[in-house]
């Protein structure tokens, strides 16, 4: 632990150096270890001696999200991140997951795209007045002999989740669904959730139908052999709950 | 009062930052002795007697040699002190009980006789039972048929089913009458005392100013060393408890595991078994007997509305709206002002389910 102590009566004063545990009390520089020698400098690292250093007892550590710094393969997409142009971000960003040509569309509420990663289909929207980013990837028509059980299962599948994204039903169909505010959608993050949803949407949908006998959506050989031809028809219509618009889940 | 009950009532749970054990009321002063494995070089930790709620604690006393440790909570925790006996004289095959809570159940009591009343090993005198004694029975008081303590049950050898070992009373009398009879310890800087030779350490070296032997900051905690992803995740959920302005220590409920204990709702935090993900969950509503579908499409319906990453989840009966936070992008300022927003979500939709759906108010301790 580099503290700068005084050495107790060693005649150092409090500079920069630290006493070793050995009998012949050896001060070393409290920056890079070296033996500190008579000069006013250390020898090794050139920190000066005189000069004590602050360190805090304890770290108080915190956590923050990550920056451009973190990733400067991402520059372009957390430039466009911090400028607000979400777009752009949505753009750059699967730039980076390596689809070149997603199917862009303007939707009501604001820009929106359609693609397929790893294997899944998946929908991406922008939802401009609420500042909001929505990925959604739909899994399976509901069977109707099998309702209950498949609601059911859905909500224990959400206890179960590791990532942030969630089952829920819009219309006769099950979707898994990540939205969150864009100003909170970093760049990294979003590549992230992108990809987890992707894979868990391919996972789920095969689960659900393996249990429940039912059909999944936006898979299989006709969609595969159009794969850029996704309908935002898989995604159903949200149906916006009146009693909830007042700010329950807003 | 019968025999079970006062070896239990004066029994605590005590959690640390990389630990979880067991401890005991040892004097008037409401001093608690446990185990230097469970507390490690912790500061402040939690103890929670039996149907009370977490209290917050100091470390005052670490003895690595004796595995031993004295801890004393902020606020009096009301309960009699263990009559000691004299572990000096105790006869083999005396009936004895271990109280503790091993592997996180409560106040479990496991019976046996003292096998070998003086078991050395590493020049560390023990009492050996045959009681069980599993990981959380540490800390926890090994009794005798009076209900008076003889020892604190400290360890296990690895491998053995009904060997346990526990550090006698008379081991460490004369630290536990200082530390009992001290003013005030309240601000104290804890006394750590060497493994090797029990000289007072300073923690700012790794080595005893005397002896010269290492001190294992990590012994024990071989849960972090083996992952270091826990002790990151734990360091952020403690980051994100100081920012809802609550001390992480007092509301730790295991490992990896905190609990918030509000008016009206209760706060879990988790830390999932990969380390990469923090769940925070609020308990909304229970299920009520009849309607499910039509309450299961309602919530489905409802995660369509969701802004943020809160969504709704069913566990069993409970209604729950939870917060899965990948580690890797964390921010505590962030997640504590999503997690405060799920709470108002919360309450609102528990209100929703109990009024249009049969449903009740979620279970809470009280009511376990």
């Amino acid at each position: 632990m580099p503290l700068a102590r005084d050495a107790g009566g060693s005649g150092l004063g409090c500079g920069p150096v630290s006493p070793s545990g050995d009998r012949n009390m050896q001060h070393h520089c409290s920056v890079c270890g070296y033996p500190a020698g008579d000069t006013a400098a250390c020898a090794a690292c050139g920190t000066s001696l005189s000069r004590a250093l602050q360190l805090p007892e304890a770290v108080a550590q915190t956590f923050r999200a990550p920056t451009a710094d973190d990733y400067p393969e991402l520059a372009s997409a957390f430039a466009a991140w911090r400028a607000r142009d979400y777009p752009r971000l949505v753009g750059q960003c699967l730039q980076s997951l390596h689809i070149p040509t997603p199917q862009a569309t303007a939707l009501p509420n604001g820009p929106g795209w359609a693609f397929q990663l790893d294997e899944a289909p998946v929908f991406v929207s922008i939802h401009q007045r609420r500042d909001e980013l929505r990925v959604d990837s739909p899994l399976v028509l509901l069977n109707r002999q099998l309702n209950v059980a498949m609601l059911r299962a859905a909500l224990e599948i959400n206890a179960n989740l590791a990532g942030a994204a969630a089952l829920c039903l819009r219309e006769d169909r099950l979707l898994l669904r990540y939205a969150d505010r864009m100003s909170f959608v970093s760049p990294p993050k979003l590549i992230a959730s992108l990809r987890d949803v992707a894979s868990r949407a391919r996972t789920l949908g095969e689960l659900l139908r393996v249990t429940f006998s039912c059909e999944v959506l936006g898979r299989g050989s006709a969609h595969k052999a159009h794969a850029y031809g996704l309908d935002w028809k898989l995604c159903g219509t949200t149906r916006s709950l009146r009693i909830l618009t007042d700010g329950l889940l807003g | 009062m019968d025999y079970w009950d006062k070896i239990t009532r004066s029994t605590v749970a005590v959690w640390a930052r990389g630990g979880y054990g067991s401890g005991w009321v040892a004097a008037e002063s409401g001093l608690v002795v446990t185990t230097h494995r469970v507390v490690g070089y912790d500061t402040n930790v939690a103890v929670a007697a039996r149907g009370h709620t977490e209290t917050a604690a100091r470390v005052v006393y670490t003895d690595a040699k004796l595995d031993l440790a004295f801890v004393l909570p902020a606020q009096p925790l009301g309960l009699p002190p263990f009559p000691l006996a004299d572990s000096r004289r105790v006869p083999q095959g005396t009936a004895v009980a271990a109280v503790g809570h091993p592997l996180g159940v409560d106040h479990t009591v496991s019976r046996g006789i003292i096998a070998s009343p003086q078991h050395t090993i590493r020049g560390v005198d023990y009492l050996q039972t045959d009681a069980r004694v599993n990981p959380g029975n540490s800390g926890g008081p090994l009794v005798d048929g009076q209900g008076q303590a003889l020892g604190v049950n400290a360890w296990r050898p690895r491998g053995s089913n009904d060997l346990g070992l526990a550090v006698p009373v008379h081991a460490f009398l004369d630290a536990l009458r200082q530390f009992a009879g001290a003013a005030d310890l309240t601000s104290a800087t804890p006394d750590h005392r060497c493994a090797i030779c029990g000289t007072p350490l300073d923690l700012r070296s790794d080595r005893c100013p005397s002896c010269g032997a290492l001190a294992t900051y990590l012994e024990g905690r071989q849960r972090i060393l083996q992952m270091p992803a826990i002790a990151h995740a734990e360091s952020a959920a403690e980051s994100l408890l100081s920012r809802l302005g609550v001390k992480p220590h007092v509301c730790r409920v295991g490992e990896g595991q905190w609990k918030i204990t509000g008016q009206q709702y209760d706060v879990h935090l988790l830390v999932t078994a990969s380390g990469r993900t923090l769940l925070v969950q609020v308990p909304a509503a229970r299920l009520g007997p009849s309607d499910h579908e039509h309450a299961y499409r309602f919530l489905l319906t409802a995660n369509d509305e969701s802004t943020g990453t809160a969504r709704i989840a069913v566990e069993g009966e409970v209604v729950r709206m939870e917060l899965a936070e990948p580690l890797d992008f964390f921010d505590s300022e962030q997640v504590a002002e999503s997690t405060k927003r799920m709470i108002r979500q919360a309450l609102r939709l528990g209100q929703l389910l109990i009024r249009n759906f049969g449903a009740q108010p979620p279970p809470r301790d009280e009511d376990a």
